[in-house]
């Protein structure tokens, strides 16, 4: 019932016309693809001249569990910017985005490889898989029964210089202040 | 207002200050106040405003995700500000997600669907909007209470209400003092005034204490009172000045206040009005006037307090030993420059003395001095104003004129002061027998007038008369003497005889004439014929004008005769008027007209010229003796003329006789009249050895004292007395003895009128020196007279 009501009130926010059904059934990514949105809201990256409106490059790495939802903030503007989706994989360059979002299936592991090359590109990584904010991911989603929740690695975000909204720190369940190899 | 307007300066300025100050506090506290209120809930708001902020900021995370534990964390922050009552956030949809009240009462979240406002006023209430990427993504509400502000509101007025009770009584402390430093010097110029008003000293002078306005009052005051005292002074010497001069005044004066009271009165007046000691009193002094004045005075005066009209009067004090005074009374108001009544002015003078000389100057001019009765104007004055009464009443009136009879020589004899003694007593007489409303009155010196009024008839007038005549007829004792003193009345009445008083007076002086005609003692009533007479007499006097010029007149010589010898002695000249259509006119009836008119002066000349001038030629022609005499009549005019002498003298001259052959003769009355000038001019003419005669002897007053006195040569014996011998033996002895005395007097004696042998014989025995009359001659013509000489020549020499 909760999450039924956040996944409405989110999608609501998204979405200027939201459709009857997507209001009915709120399948999780739908909820975390609007979750995502609502996120980089509370971030703030390096450097960035705001006269220069660069878009947003919101990056799905290998495979997109999203099925579509995310196009329904493609080109929506955050802070000025506008949201790129691009899909990536460990053969494509990570340093153009701006967002990598890392689903349950791939491992942490991952994050400690590739941990310099994120850091040095400001890249904001978020992950689904348990403990990725341990391993070194900025922000992780976790599931709690159906709540959706955040896990925000501090030195992660320092390391990579993205700011993390004091508010969103707030509203996480776990916050790292250091990175677990 | 009108409270604060009653009250002494001083409360006044403690009032004011009190009120001002408590009202300046009030307003200033009430200031104060609002602002310390004003400033509590902006204060209030402004720390609502960073608070929301603080939180809205905060919550925008737990807003978006929808973290209700961290939403409530947020709004239970809240608490830590004690004024904090309820916390509320909504969603983007204004939709109530979270809320917490900080105390027991709890607060309703406002209905966020419809409007963000509350209904509840007694909280401070803010929203602020929750705002993420310029979004806004949620609205939070908090409202808090004033508790605090109304508290500390409250603690402060209480302490501005000690502040402003405590100012109020320092306010009061400060305005008593104050009005001291205000009232004090006031109060001091008004002691000063006092007592410049109750020592009436304008020396005095206030003290000047400080050197503010109430010290430059003190100076201006100060001045004010040197220029008063100055004024003072010189109105206190002009003031004495004035007593002075009134004390000095021979005027009485006095003033009186508004009220009518005398208030200053001098010596003068004191003693004009017989007030000596007593206060002077405007009852009193009006309670000494003579009743006749009183009224009219005061209706004056009551025309001079009511209209301030000058008023001036003459009236009469009556003193309290009843003497009376005239007094003078003059008064005027006093009015102040604006016109205000101040009093009256007034002086008084004693004028007694005046108006006795005025009265007796009135006496003067309208009373003989001598007799008392009217004079000549004042009786003019009457009879005019009798005229016309009587026009107007149709009653009559009299006019009675007297005239004494010989007055003349009862002065003469008798001398002035009996004459005047006489006039007095007749006047008394007179006086008593009319009736007290008659007027009898002296107009000339023996001539009287009586008017009487409210006469019925000619009897009643008559009766006067008779009482006149009778009352007059008894003699008058003066010095020892008896003396007879008769008059004669003439009568005139009016409206019969004349309405014009002029013609009345002419009238009663023509009876009066006629009453002398008529032997005097008598009355005449006027008679129309009197006037006929006048008339008569005028037509007379214009004819003999014409005489005179055409020599209508002719001379008659009558011859006397020397009983003795029966010779010629010489002729008296009797003039004869030839009138051409009247015939002879004998000299009775146009001499006494022309005596009358002074035209006998030319007929006397004319007459003595051709006297003189035939004479002459009678004499040179041996027809008359060298020393025969013509005897030429003179009247009382000739007499008196200045120039009689030197006519004679020359007609002396032109006729070439002798003056021993004119004789003059006179009247014995003409001599009479006045006897010392007569015997002067007599005098005179006898030194040019001219002959003097009085015709008529015995028929007039003479005193033989005066005969001897006389420088006569002929005495004439009246015809009246030789016409009665031998009949009347009186008349012979007077006759006789007239002839002795004037031998003895060393006169001739003429006897006219002979006309008998016995009157010759007895006159012949008797020694009268020549006759005269029908017997010898009647009056002859001048060839009449040659004739006659020829003739007597021619007896005398056969």
């Amino acid at each position: 019932m909760r999450i039924s009501f956040l996944a409405s009130f989110l999608l609501f926010s998204i979405l200027s016309t939201p459709s009857v059904e997507a209001v009915e059934h709120p399948n999780e990514y739908t909820v975390k693809a609007a979750y995502l949105y609502q996120l980089s809201k509370f971030i703030n990256w390096p450097s960035v001249d705001p006269m220069q409106q660069n878009p947003l490059h919101f990056c799905v790495f290998d495979s997109d569990p999203f099925r579509g939802a995310l196009q329904k903030i493609h080109l929506r503007k955050v802070q000025g910017r506008e949201i790129q989706i691009h899909h990536v994989n460990e053969d494509i360059a990570l340093s153009n985005c701006n967002i990598l979002f890392i689903h349950k299936k791939i491992s942490n592991n991952f994050i400690s490889k590739q941990y310099k090359i994120l850091s040095k590109n400001n890249i904001l990584t978020i992950g689904e898989k348990n403990g990725f904010a341990k391993k070194g991911g900025i922000i992780g989603f976790t599931l709690k029964g159906r709540k959706i929740g955040v896990e925000i690695n501090i030195q992660a975000a320092k390391d990579a210089s993205i700011n993390v909204s004091a508010n969103l720190i707030e509203l996480a369940s776990k916050v790292y202040y250091q990175r677990q190899s | 207002m009108r409270l604060l307007h009653t009250q002494t300066v001083r409360t006044k300025l403690v009032i004011i200050a009190v009120a001002t100050s408590t009202l300046i506090l009030l307003l200033t506290t009430a200031a104060f106040l609002s602002l310390e209120l004003y400033f509590g809930h902006q204060d209030l708001n402004k720390k609502l405003t960073v608070l929301g902020q603080v939180i809205a900021e905060r919550s925008t995370a737990a807003v978006t995700f929808r973290d209700d534990r961290l939403l409530h964390s947020n709004l239970a922050s809240l608490e830590a500000d004690s004024s904090v009552v309820q916390s509320c956030i909504y969603d983007e949809e204004k939709v109530l997600i979270a809320s917490h009240s900080m105390q027991e009462k709890t607060l309703a979240c406002p209905q966020m669907m419809a409007t963000l406002k509350t209904n509840e006023s007694a909280y401070i209430e803010q929203y602020f909007p929750i705002k993420l990427d310029n979004h806004i993504i949620g609205t939070l509400y908090i409202a808090c209470h004033d508790n605090d502000i109304m508290t500390r509101f409250q603690q402060v007025s209480l302490f501005a209400v000690f502040i402003l009770f405590s100012a109020i009584i320092i306010a009061l402390l400060l305005a008593t003092r104050l009005q001291r430093i205000v009232t004090s010097p006031l109060r001091l110029l008004a002691t000063t005034i006092r007592n410049i008003i109750q020592r009436n000293d304008f020396s005095i002078r206030a003290n000047k204490q400080h050197n503010d306005e109430l010290g430059h009052l003190a100076d201006i005051f100060n001045e004010l009172l040197s220029k008063i005292e100055s004024e003072h002074s010189s109105l206190k010497s002009s003031e004495e000045k004035f007593r002075k001069l009134t004390s000095l005044s021979p005027v009485g004066i006095f003033q009186i206040n508004p009220e009518g009271e005398i208030i200053y009165v001098n010596q003068r007046w004191r003693e004009i009005n017989n007030i000596k000691h007593q206060e002077p009193n405007l009852q009193a002094w009006f309670s000494n006037l003579h009743p006749e004045d009183s009224l009219p005075l005061n209706k004056l005066w009551h025309r001079l307090v009511t209209e301030h009209e000058d008023m001036a009067s003459e009236v009469r004090l009556i003193a309290k030993n009843g003497s009376i005074s005239w007094v003078y009374i003059q008064a005027t108001s006093l009015h102040s420059k604006d016109g205000k009544l101040l009093g009256f002015l007034g002086s008084v003078s004693d004028i007694s003395e005046l108006k006795k000389a005025q009265i007796q100057m009135e006496n003067l001019a309208f009373y003989d001095p001598l007799t008392g009765l009217a004079n000549r104007r004042l009786f003019k004055n009457r009879l005019a104003k009798a005229v016309k009464s009587v026009q107007r009443h149709d009653s009559s009136i009299a006019l009675l004129f007297l005239d004494l009879d010989q007055f003349k020589r009862i002065n003469d004899t008798l001398g002035h002061d009996m004459g005047d003694a006489l006039l007095k007593e007749i006047a008394r007489r007179l006086d008593h027998n009319v009736r007290e409303n008659d007027t009898v009155s002296r107009i000339g010196g023996d001539e009287f007038t009586i008017l009487l009024t409210d006469v019925n008839n000619t009897n009643d007038v008559r009766i006067v008369a008779e009482k006149i005549l009778t009352s007059l007829s008894r003699p008058f004792m003066l010095n020892g003497q008896d003396i007879i003193s008769t008059v004669s009345i003439g009568i005139t009445m009016t409206p019969e005889d004349s309405v014009d008083p002029n013609t009345l007076m002419k009238n009663a002086d023509l009876a009066m004439y006629r009453a002398k005609e008529l032997g005097r003692n008598n009355f005449q009533f006027f008679s129309e014929d009197m006037n006929t007479a006048i008339l008569h007499n005028l037509e007379i006097e214009k004819e003999l004008n014409l005489a005179i010029k055409r020599n209508q007149f002719i001379l008659m010589y009558q011859p006397k005769i020397r009983m003795s010898d029966n010779t010629i002695t010489g002729v008296e000249t009797l003039v004869r008027w030839r009138h051409p259509e009247k015939g002879i006119i004998p000299p009775d009836n146009f001499i006494p007209i022309a005596e009358e008119t002074g035209q006998i002066i030319k007929i006397g000349a004319w007459v003595l010229e051709h006297s003189c001038h035939e004479m002459g030629a009678l004499i040179r022609e041996g027809l008359m003796p060298d020393d025969s005499k013509v005897a030429v009549n003179l009247s009382a005019k000739q007499f008196s003329d200045p120039d009689l002498l030197q006519t004679v003298l020359n007609i002396l001259v032109q006729s070439k006789i002798d003056p021993l052959n004119l004789e003059l003769e006179i009247t014995e009355s003409i001599i009479m009249d006045d006897v010392e000038a007569a015997i002067q001019i007599m005098e005179t003419i006898k030194s040019k050895g001219i002959h003097l005669a009085i015709d008529d002897f015995g028929t007039g007053y003479s005193s033989l004292a005066y005969l001897k006195r006389f420088p006569i040569d002929v005495l004439k014996v009246d015809r009246s007395f030789v016409k009665d011998i031998p009949e009347d033996k009186t008349d012979m002895a007077i006759t006789s003895a007239v002839i002795a005395m004037a031998h003895k007097l060393s006169m001739r004696v003429v006897a006219e009128g002979i006309e008998t042998q016995e009157q010759m014989d007895f006159l012949r025995e008797n020694n009268c020196d020549d006759g005269q009359g029908y017997l010898l001659s009647r009056p002859l013509t001048l060839p009449q007279l040659h004739h006659f000489l020829v003739s007597n020549q021619k007896t005398t020499t056969s």
